[in-house]
């Protein structure tokens, strides 16, 4: 196992220096140099030439490439020439935030995915179960961002129960945590999207435990249903969930774009929105390969994950 | 059984969808009709006005009125001497939230300059036009207790002098050759009085609206407080140039910290309407509060104004319906739809076109398929300008929200600088004719397909000089992209569409970054020389004009901003007696020249498009009418009964 880890771990070092190339080449071929965001658009040719020597950006991009990586290792991540702060001091303030955002609609969606699942799969061919899939297609099928206006619509617009968007005072983490109301809206569109996915899966898993023989002779021995479900059944139908927890880790710090935007919520993933449209490009930057990381890492956590759930599961 | 029992679960499973499918529906219709009234003119107000203005109301002293603001034109930098990379709409409004201008503007939407906004009376001009007395009012104060006098203007020429020596990008405004290139010396006359004296005689028009207000970019500085080189550090004499420049240094380094804007004590020294309570650096939203020490007209009435920032017209629009923002800036035209329905919720729209001109910037120099020597030739010009309908844009593409601008100045906000001729085409929509001069200048036109020279050579009813037979009219027309840009995305499509159709003329649509367009699309930058021939007409919106609007700089030959590289003798002339001729009506002679010989094909002027909730807010019309204006003086707002 540790071999395997270090192996991937590996693998993980590679990927995300790929990304980072890739990344790097495409933002460098938009925009050579940010000069202009700083200087302005009627910059004298001295003053560009000089702003980019003195900044390095008069390298050959292979160079550029290589300092910007030294720089990563020592987490620094560049610095926004639009919001004139460190690449390092934006993702700090916005990653708790989105992290929270994310991470409240990840606990909640499992919350309600779980024993919706296992509800389906007992009462397969229910007029219940029926209904369930119908709302998770229609929910799977709607992008968030649509799911997140007709919200709004609802109950902050026409019902004025919760507001349509988040206040600007919530400028921390633990003012998200502690002002509920505020979040309600953007924490159950994400929940409601990630249910849809998160109970079919937990549907189909629960279903196949269901036939299994281990099931059979727990009922045979006289336990109550319950204790079948929620004793038996439930840690076996959950082992797809850590795939999908895991995979949905990068999101966690990443942050849910769509659904930041439209809810003026203040995470990384309005940072990367604004960034698109101010050309920042060292927050774009930043933030592809943050995620690159994420997405590595989340996969790797995921399969240890499953090994320890599932002493069956060999990593080699 | 199991069968009937699937088939009446699969009917249930229909019913309950079609009964979301109708939910979904009722949520998404809101609205019934369309949107709302086209711009009328408001002579009173000087500006044509898209929509009603909100009511005067009933003021009531104190409150807290909450105004949105979008992320992109928050506010970067906050020391008055503002690098081009840092002029946003955002910034400008709030400096002269701050700090009061030298002379202020515009009036309402009127771009002129409003003197009871500005720290000085009405310049003097004498010498034949080659010394200006700037008269400071007497009284004014910073919010420190010292007075503002003509000392604090000398300090900021010195300030900027060590900028641009430094870099010319360090100040937005700065043009080579004038301010503070024209001016040989700047002294003091008595405590209030400031005399330049300038390196030629200039229009006094010119010089105070272009050099003097410059979209408020000229502002008094605290020479008292602000003349030191670190925090805590020795006053310096900032006269000495060496002094000037590290005063510089310390104050833009400063002045770029979003992260300090609330807490460094510099920025609390202030002479504008607000002080800074607070500022938020994670998304640039602010909390202004009355300086009771501010000397300009009107003062605050209000406890504060809190200006928040979302991340689109959506969300801020959505913000105001839950009763969360007083204030919606910069609606967009696809949301007028809505207009009855927050009419019903005591949310008023309007708008008016800003003061500026706009429309596709003709590449002189692109010589693919012969375009420059095409494109030279005024008929040329003329014949494309016949085929852009106006009217039809503004209804189509602008929903009535624009007015019409044949020139580089627009029909509306009324200006005393316009030519009589500004809402007047000389060029109106007539297909027929832009066949018709093609066809007498030796060209077979094709409609739908591809027009040609057959009649190269320079006689009469010839194409013209270094076209030869078989050279199509075709070249790339460049813009932002639509997700950015709806307007000029969808305009230029018409007007390729049009040109196809009706003369056979072939216009290549393109989509670049705004910054690609200005830097690398731009004939007037040396390092873009390699796109030279890549573009046709460069559309990345356009200009705001400075209130006196001669073409300097932008059309004179070498100009900073002659980003289509257009040189013309006649116009060169026409520029140089705008700015240094004493003759009134010079800038109109040039306005209407660039109307008939189009270095641009000129586009409408679409409305900037506000929301108030006017249950909530009421101001005088001029707090109102200046926002079409992208400036904001919430001294004019405040909450009603």
């Amino acid at each position: 196992m540790t071999g395997y880890i270090i192996r991937r771990l590996f693998v993980a070092v590679i990927i995300t220096f790929g990304i980072a190339l890739i990344t790097f080449a495409l933002l460098h071929y938009l925009s050579p140099s940010p000069v202009y965001d700083v200087l302005g658009a009627k910059a004298q040719p001295v003053a560009v030439a000089a702003w980019n020597r003195q900044h390095g950006f008069d390298k050959p991009e292979i160079v550029q490439f290589f300092s910007y990586v030294w720089h990563l290792l020592h987490l620094n991540f560049g610095y926004s020439y639009k919001l004139s702060q460190s690449v390092s001091a934006l993702f700090n303030e916005n990653a708790g935030r989105s992290a929270y955002l994310s991470g409240a609609a990840l606990v909640l969606s499992l919350l309600i995915a779980i024993p919706l699942g296992i509800a389906q799969a007992v009462k397969r061919n229910s007029i219940g179960d029926y209904t369930a899939t119908t709302l998770n297609f229609v929910l799977y099928s709607m992008p968030s961002f649509f799911l997140g206006l007709i919200l709004i619509q609802f109950l902050a617009l026409d019902l004025n129960i919760f507001p349509p968007t988040v206040s600007d005072n919530i400028t921390t983490t633990w003012g998200a945590v502690t002002h509920p109301r505020q979040l309600f809206l953007p924490i159950i569109t994400l929940a409601l999207i990630n249910v849809a996915s998160f109970s079919r899966y937990m549907r189909s898993s629960a279903l196949d435990n269901l036939a299994q023989d281990y099931i059979r002779l727990a009922r045979a021995k006289g336990l109550s249903e319950r204790a079948v479900l929620f004793r038996h059944l439930l840690r076996n139908a959950c082992l797809p969930m850590i795939t999908l927890v895991g995979l949905s880790i990068p999101t966690l710090l990443a942050g849910n774009l769509l659904i930041e935007v439209l809810f003026n919520y203040q995470g990384l993933g309005l940072l990367f929105y604004n960034a698109l449209g101010n050309q920042d490009y060292n927050v774009l930057l930043a933030y592809t390969i943050l995620g690159g990381i994420l997405t590595v890492l989340g996969n790797l956590l995921a399969d240890v994950a499953i090994t320890v759930a599932d002493p069956r599961v060999r990593l080699d | 059984m199991r069968n009937d029992r699937r088939r009446s679960g699969r009917s249930l499973a229909i019913l309950v969808t079609f009964a979301i499918a109708s939910l979904v529906l009722a949520a998404c219709g809101s609205s019934s009709s369309g949107g709302g009234s086209s711009n009328k003119t408001e002579a009173s107000l000087g500006t044509v006005l898209y929509g009603s203005l909100p009511p005067v109301g009933t003021p009531v002293h104190g409150g807290t009125i909450t105004q949105g603001q979008l992320t992109g034109q928050t506010p970067t930098y906050i020391f008055p001497i503002a690098p081009g990379a840092n002029t946003s709409t955002g910034t400008i409004s709030f400096l002269s939230e701050l700090f009061i201008p030298l002379y202020g503007g515009p009036t309402g939407a009127e771009p002129k300059v409003d003197y009871g906004l500005s720290a000085a009376n009405p310049p003097q001009f004498s010498n034949g036009d080659k010394t200006v007395t700037i008269p400071i009012k007497p009284g004014l104060k910073w919010s420190n207790g010292a007075p503002l006098d003509a000392n604090d203007v000398v300090f900021w020429f010195d300030l900027l002098k060590a900028a641009i020596k430094e870099s010319p990008a360090n100040w937005g405004q700065y043009t080579p050759g004038l301010m503070p290139d024209n001016v040989k010396s700047i002294s003091t006359s008595g405590q209030d009085d400031v005399v330049m004296q300038l390196t030629q005689p200039y229009n006094p028009g010119f010089f105070l609206n272009n050099n003097l207000q410059d979209t408020d970019n000229v502002y008094p500085l605290p020479s008292t407080a602000w003349n030191i080189a670190s925090a805590g550090g020795p006053h310096l004499d900032y006269t000495n140039p060496a002094n000037a420049k590290k005063i510089y240094d310390y104050l833009n380094k400063a002045g770029a910290s979003v992260a300090s804007f609330g807490t460094n004590p510099l920025w609390q020294d202030v002479s504008g309407p607000f002080k800074l309570k607070s500022f938020s650096p994670t998304n640039s939203s602010y909390v202004l509060v009355p300086n009771p020490s501010y000397g300009g007209s009107p003062k605050p009435v209000m406890d504060q104004v809190q200006v928040q920032t979302y991340t689109g017209f959506t969300a801020e629009l959505n913000a105001m319906k839950g009763g969360t923002v007083d204030i919606g800036v910069g609606i967009d035209p696809s949301q007028l739809a809505e207009t009855p329905a927050l009419k019903a919720q005591g949310i008023d729209i309007f708008g008016g076109p800003g003061w500026g001109w706009f429309g596709g910037i003709i590449n002189f120099k692109d010589a693919a398929n012969h375009f420059d020597k095409v494109v030279s030739q005024l008929y040329v010009r003329q014949a494309i300008d016949y085929l852009i309908d106006q009217p039809a844009i503004i209804k189509g593409v602008y929903k009535g929200a624009a007015v019409p601008a044949y020139g580089p100045t627009p029909s509306a906000p009324l200006s005393p600088y316009a030519p009589a001729s500004a809402s007047t085409p000389p060029y109106p929509y007539n297909p027929a004719k832009a066949v018709a001069l093609l066809k007498a200048n030796g060209w077979k036109v094709v409609p739908g397909g591809t027009t040609t020279c057959v009649k190269p050579g320079t006689a009469a009813g010839d194409c013209g000089a270094g076209i030869p037979a078989g050279t199509p009219i075709s070249f790339v027309w460049a813009n932002q992209p639509e997700s950015v840009s709806t307007t000029g995305a969808l305009e230029s499509e018409v007007v390729s569409s049009e040109a196809k159709q009706a003369a056979g003329i072939n216009i290549q649509l393109q989509t670049k970054t705004f910054n690609f367009l200005t830097s690398d699309y731009n004939d007037a930058s040396p390092a873009a020389a390699k796109y030279t021939n890549d573009w046709g007409v460069n559309n990345y919106g356009g200009l705001f004009t400075d209130y006196y609007p001669t073409g300097s700089g932008v059309w004179n030959e070498g100009a900073g901003f002659n980003t289509g590289g257009f040189s013309d003798p006649t116009a060169n002339t026409l520029i140089n007696d705008s700015v240094h001729s004493g003759d009134p009506n010079a800038v109109k002679t040039e306005a209407q020249y660039f109307a008939t010989h189009l270095p641009v094909w000129f586009m409408p002027d679409g409305d900037y498009l506000l929301a108030v909730n006017s249950k909530k807010v009421g101001g005088q019309p001029d707090g109102w009418t200046s926002m079409t204006q992208q400036q904001w003086f919430p001294q004019y707002w405040y909450a009603v009964k």
